[in-house]
């Protein structure tokens, strides 16, 4: 037997708000990405600290390294989404049993640029970075 | 007839903001501009620098000289809390100053940067 076109588009609305019930997506992301494309121009033993200054923007941190100072830029995008599969039992139970699969990635990362005691780039660096996980991703295994 | 156009446009702006949430946090104070353009390299002394700017967040010691560092942070977060679906972003950027005193006491150095006014309402949670 045919179903009427009119209630397969009606099924097919259920279908997506029963897949979609309980659905939980956050993000916060902290501050700019610094590229690598965007830090070439910095080269070991010429480029100052107020020439990266004026194209990076001043540092989060700053601290003392054995060579003299060193500059933190630090940004994040966490990520964070849920399904709960027990949320469309709302609909006709009084009763909603929580069946959860949530992930959160935190994907945190730094660029650092250390200088010697006058001031100029000594060495740069990226902190260890995996790729990051799609918005998307509440599979938690 | 007036009166149920207003009920129903009022109705409808309520069922279309149902589950808005709209939310700003801060930390810190902004950073004033025109105090910061005040502080003279070769001239600002530690205690002027404070009379403008308020004692630092942080003080670091580097290459024999002492550091102040004062920052901001300003957030926005959007959030759409429907009876299905959640949506929550948050976006937070930072100001920061440092300022430089060599070891007779006089600004050597100001880095600065602002960040904050770029900061925006995003709700979509995917892209940049």
């Amino acid at each position: 037997m045919a179903i009427p076109m009119k209630v397969g588009h009606c099924l097919l609305v259920v279908l997506c708000l029963v897949i979609l019930a309980g659905c939980s997506l956050r993000r916060v992301v902290v501050n700019d990405v610094i590229s690598p494309q965007r830090v070439t121009f910095i080269q070991s033993g010429s480029t100052t600290m107020q020439q990266v200054v004026s194209r990076l923007g001043a540092p989060d941190e700053i601290f003392e390294s054995e060579f003299g100072l060193a500059t933190v830029y630090e940004w994040s995008d966490t990520k964070f989404s849920a399904i709960d599969f027990g949320y469309a039992a709302r609909a006709f139970s009084p009763y909603s049993p929580s069946m959860t699969l949530a992930r959160t990635g935190i994907d945190k990362e730094q660029f650092q640029v250390h200088y010697d005691a006058q001031g100029i780039v000594r060495t740069v660096g990226f902190i260890r970075h995996e790729e990051a996980v799609p918005v998307l991703w509440f599979w938690p295994f | 007839m007036l009166r149920v156009r207003l009920m129903g446009l009022l109705v409808l702006a309520l069922v279309l903001t149902q589950g808005c949430v709209v939310s700003r946090g801060t930390l810190g104070e902004p950073l004033r501009e025109e105090a910061i353009t005040q502080i003279k390299k070769g001239v600002s002394t530690t205690s002027e620098v404070v009379a403008l700017m308020g004692a630092p967040e942080r003080i670091v010691r580097g290459n024999e000289r002492e550091i102040f560092h004062y920052y901001y942070y300003d957030g926005k977060s959007p959030a759409l809390l429907l009876l299905i679906v959640n949506i929550m972003r948050m976006e937070v950027k930072s100001d920061n100053l440092y300022v430089f005193f060599g070891r007779n006491g006089l600004v050597e150095e100001v880095l600065y940067s602002k960040r904050t006014p770029n900061v925006q309402f995003k709700l979509w949670p995917f892209g940049d």
